[in-house]
């Protein structure tokens, strides 16, 4: 996503839910910014899923953010494991649920219309698992 | 969908995964972007790998809360989101 599609969706926040606790963010070059809740950090891979005023989750490359936010992401990862990417997965590698999960092809979920591959953002204590068929 | 969003989705404790019965991937995954399911889904014929086919029911819609050892700590909608209250209570969120 380009960071001027961020910065529309950040603007959708400030008219959104005010009640959201959102963080400023700025772009690497310090030219734009936006506002939305810290999610997840996959410090492996490089991204960093943030939630918009809208309610929608965005996952970006941290390339595209200011060295600040970069320093603020490495703080969160190593203040909560959940936050990590890869702690993410070890966590869930420790679980009984969690392990089979994150196996490979696994989960899905919708990427507008389709079906496309999932990996967990979180390492839950628990699992509302719901069960349901279109029929 | 509404309890999900408010209940479950920025909850770090509980992560909702959909397991889907359907036989037909095809209609599973039409219904999914029909309602817009925001949540994981396992497809029934991954449900198995998953391991969730060991918590199956016998009748649905059906909504189990299981802890991370793969225990049943609640089952039925209501009971389920009930538990997921006290749990954000405990963690005075």
């Amino acid at each position: 996503m380009k960071f001027k599609n961020l910065l529309a969706a950040g603007v959708a926040l400030s008219f959104g839910v005010g009640s959201l606790q959102a963080r400023t963010w700025t772009n690497a070059d310090g030219s734009k910014t936006f506002e939305a809740d810290f999610k997840t950090y996959d410090k492996e891979g490089g991204k960093v899923t943030v939630l918009m005023g809208n309610g929608r989750s965005v996952t970006f490359a941290v390339a595209k953010l200011s060295e600040d936010d970069r320093k603020f992401l490495d703080e969160q990862a190593k203040n909560d494991p959940a936050a990590g990417g890869a702690d993410v997965k070890d966590a869930l590698k420790e679980q009984k649920i969690g392990a089979k999960l994150i196996k490979p092809g696994i989960l899905k979920k919708l990427d507008g219309k389709r079906f496309a591959k999932f990996e967990m953002e979180k390492a839950p204590e628990y699992y509302l698992v719901y069960y349901s068929a279109s029929w | 969908m509404k309890q999900y969003k408010s209940e479950v989705a920025d909850n770090p404790k509980v992560e909702l995964v959909h397991v889907s019965l359907d036989n037909d991937e095809k209609a599973a995954e039409a219904w999914a972007g029909k309602e817009g399911f925001p949540w994981p889904t396992v497809m029934r014929a991954d449900m198995a790998s998953s391991g969730l086919d060991a918590f199956a029911p016998q009748g649905i819609p059906n909504y189990k809360l299981i802890d991370k050892d793969g225990n049943v700590v609640a089952e039925g909608k209501g009971a389920v989101f009930q538990k997921i209250a006290t749990l954000e209570a405990d963690s005075g969120a």
